[in-house]
């Protein structure tokens, strides 16, 4: 069966295990949820109680027999009982053409971003995609156990929604399980629905927020790719929303368990809960008195932290810190293993640069809505990414819903993150909760000014809407048309690979290499995701030092009869993310001298790649693996 | 609602400001959008 037929159907699987998992907690959703919300809330719980559960497991074990044990069990759990035409009710009731055209719209935009996600994997040092979000599955499912991949740090990183990757990869045995992200996309348009209700907006709003939400490049271009921002988004969403609602306990602890997830996907998700807890003490003066509000900030911060707990316990006790790769601060305190507090500073220097955006002075802060809605590439992010709607549009919405509590709450939470993301990393990835929330109140105001009265004032309104969807649309037609043309031609996808993949010939050739059993991997800027075989790096893209007592890959070489090793891997590439100067030369570490009299055989030899046979090794120990 | 028109005039302004920086002002649709458009459209086909 074709591979991509294979990666559907486990996404479909997950999906389904997902909603099994979740059934088990409908009970403790409130009230005052959509139909499509309660169902999107219960893949979401099913999402990440399923991608916990598994991460547990595979501490102990991780195969695709135990997986797919796991999957199968969970999406039995369907069959107690059957809502499946429930989320489409919504349509069905009333607003018959306005439902159908949002719902057309959203279907077509995410069946091409489906179809993108299926293109074979392509990319720069710099696509984290490539880099650490698949390249910890791959090894996960590889040493049948998850484990620190020691040599990319950020594998480390809380992997709720990297596990289900795994799960997919495991089901389907493909190496490209982005598809999932698309069911994630899904969930948060769902919520953007539900929210835009919940500050005020009727059906006519709802329906343009999603509308709106979909054209959105800023969201919609990491949709089908390894990034889990829309995942995270969603989990963070789902928490507020239930925190804000919570009648009783049970609500209040679906909140946590949704904070825990965000948590357990990205470790923003502990400003995140910050912020939240602080407004459920100071925003939501009616929820009760202040020891009241303090008890339920308690309630849903500890649940959050126990349910995430896992991921951090887990770096605590194999990695020697929590937070890992770990800031100078927490370095100084509780060095992590194979990363060193230089590495560390120099990584903290890194992110604080990458993330400086427009600058952090009070003026930069009063134009972040202009330059953010104009000049988003300011934040790494694609040209007028959240279209035109949030800076035209939200005010309106922000005065209309101003005496509306619960859009109070929600606008404080948003200057708050705001804030916090403003002070922290301007990287536009991690500001889509704010985006989805000023999303929802301009969908609010655009219900106003569509249909007020005057006829110029309207033509404006729809004017501004059409402009800014359309322009959305065309720019994710420019950023992903490739990947569509890539997953439909097969030819397309190899003459990309070859031009988009550095080092493209030589991993195809390690591939193919028959008795490759371990491949030593000098050069830190390598991409080991896109190799086949198990490796060792020497140093990894961070300044890791993945091998105990060695330091460089001339030392590495120095011992490669011991390292146990059958081939070696050495190219020329400057690494940008490693600050030994001696990787910016991009040169050879193994020379013609260097070679001469050792115990390498030269296999493969281009312009920018060699690759080597430990002879040495394979006398010793290849030969059971069939080395010629 | 009380401010309707400052609302009308605002959201005029954004689209306007929106109109002369990117589609005009820099070319982006001209240069950018379209022949990308093109291509895709004749590759699938």
């Amino acid at each position: 069966m074709s591979e991509k037929i294979l990666t559907i159907i486990s996404v479909l699987a997950v999906i389904l295990a997902s909603l099994g998992v979740g059934r088990l907690l409908t009970s403790f959703m409130p009230e005052s949820l959509t139909p499509p919300e309660r169902w999107e809330l219960r893949f979401l719980v099913g999402a990440g109680a399923l991608g916990t559960l598994l991460f547990l497991i595979g501490l102990i074990t991780f195969t695709p027999a135990v997986i797919g044990c796991v999957a199968v069990l969970s999406a039995a759990l369907n069959l107690w009982r059957g809502e499946l035409a429930e989320p489409f009710s919504v349509w069905r009731k009333g607003n018959k053409w306005r439902g159908a055209a949002v719902v057309s719209l959203a279907a077509l935009t995410l069946a091409f971003l489906a179809l993108a996600s299926l293109a074979p994997l392509v990319g720069e040092p710099g696509n984290d995609t490539i880099r650490y979000h698949l390249l910890g599955p791959a090894q996960w499912l590889r040493e049948g156990q998850i484990r620190p991949v020691l040599d990319e740090s950020r594998t480390a990183f809380p992997a709720v929604v990297e596990t289900l990757f795994a799960a997919v990869m495991a089901l389907s045995r493909s190496d490209n399980p982005c598809l999932l992200s698309v069911a994630f996309a899904v969930a948060l348009l769902a919520q953007v629905y539900g929210l835009t209700k919940r500050l005020g907006g009727d059906e006519f709003a709802a329906c343009l927020s999603v509308g709106l939400f979909v054209m959105m490049p800023v969201v919609m271009v990491r949709v089908g790719t390894g990034y889990v921002d829309v995942a995270f988004t969603a989990f963070v969403l789902a928490m507020v929303r239930i925190a804000f609602d919570a009648a009783g306990w049970r609500s209040l602890l679906l909140a946590g368990l949704l904070g825990g997830f965000a948590l357990g996907t990205k470790y923003t998700g502990l400003v995140a809960l910050a912020v939240t807890a602080v407004c459920l003490l100071f925003a939501r003066r009616h929820a009760g008195s202040l020891r009241q509000r303090s008890l339920w900030a308690a309630v849903l911060v500890a649940t959050a932290c126990v349910v995430g707990s896992p991921w951090y316990l887990k770096n605590l006790l194999l990695l020697g810190t929590p937070i890992y790769p770990p800031p100078p601060l927490l370095a100084r305190l509780l060095p992590g293993k194979a990363f060193s507090p230089e590495a560390s500073e120099r990584f903290q220097q890194f992110i604080l640069n990458w993330g400086k955006g427009s600058g952090r002075g009070l003026l930069d802060f009063l134009l972040l809505p202009i330059r953010f809605t104009y000049w988003t590439n300011i934040f790494h992010g694609p040209l007028v990414g959240v279209g035109l709607a949030p800076l035209a549009l939200g005010p309106v919405g922000l005065a209309s819903a101003r005496r509306h509590e619960a859009a109070r709450a929600w606008a404080a939470w948003a200057f708050l993150s705001a804030v916090a993301w403003f002070l922290t990393n301007q990287d536009y990835r991690f500001l889509l909760h704010v985006v989805a929330v000023a999303t929802a109140f301009a969908a609010v105001g655009g219900g106003i000014l569509l249909r007020q009265a005057s006829r110029w004032g309207r033509v404006s309104a729809w004017s501004l809407v059409v402009v800014s969807m359309c322009y959305g649309g065309f720019a994710l037609l420019r950023l992903r048309g490739d990947d569509v043309r890539a997953a439909l031609s097969p030819r397309f996808a190899a003459e990309r690979a070859e031009r988009e993949v550095p080092l493209a010939a030589a991993y195809k050739f390690l591939n193919q290499t028959d008795g490759v059993s371990k491949v030593l991997i000098l050069n830190p800027g390598v991409m080991p995701y896109f190799i086949r075989h198990p490796y060792v790096k020497v140093v990894g893209s961070l300044g890791e030092q993945p091998l105990a007592g060695v330091k460089t890959p001339r030392e590495a070489m120095a011992q490669v009869c011991s390292l146990g090793v059958s081939h070696v891997l050495d190219v020329k590439l400057a690494a940008a993310h490693v600050w030994d100067k001696s990787y910016e030369k991009g040169e050879f570490v193994v020379t013609g001298e260097a070679q001469e009299g050792s115990c390498l055989e030269l296999l493969y030899r281009s312009d920018e790649a060699q690759v080597f046979r430990v002879k040495c090794r394979a006398a010793a120990v290849a030969a059971p693996d069939g080395v010629k | 609602m009380k401010y309707q028109p400052l609302f009308n005039l605002w959201a005029a302004a954004v689209l306007g400001a929106f109109i002369v920086l990117r589609l005009v002002g820099s070319g982006t649709f001209q240069q950018a959008i379209w022949p990308k458009l093109v291509t895709l459209l004749s590759g699938l086909s």
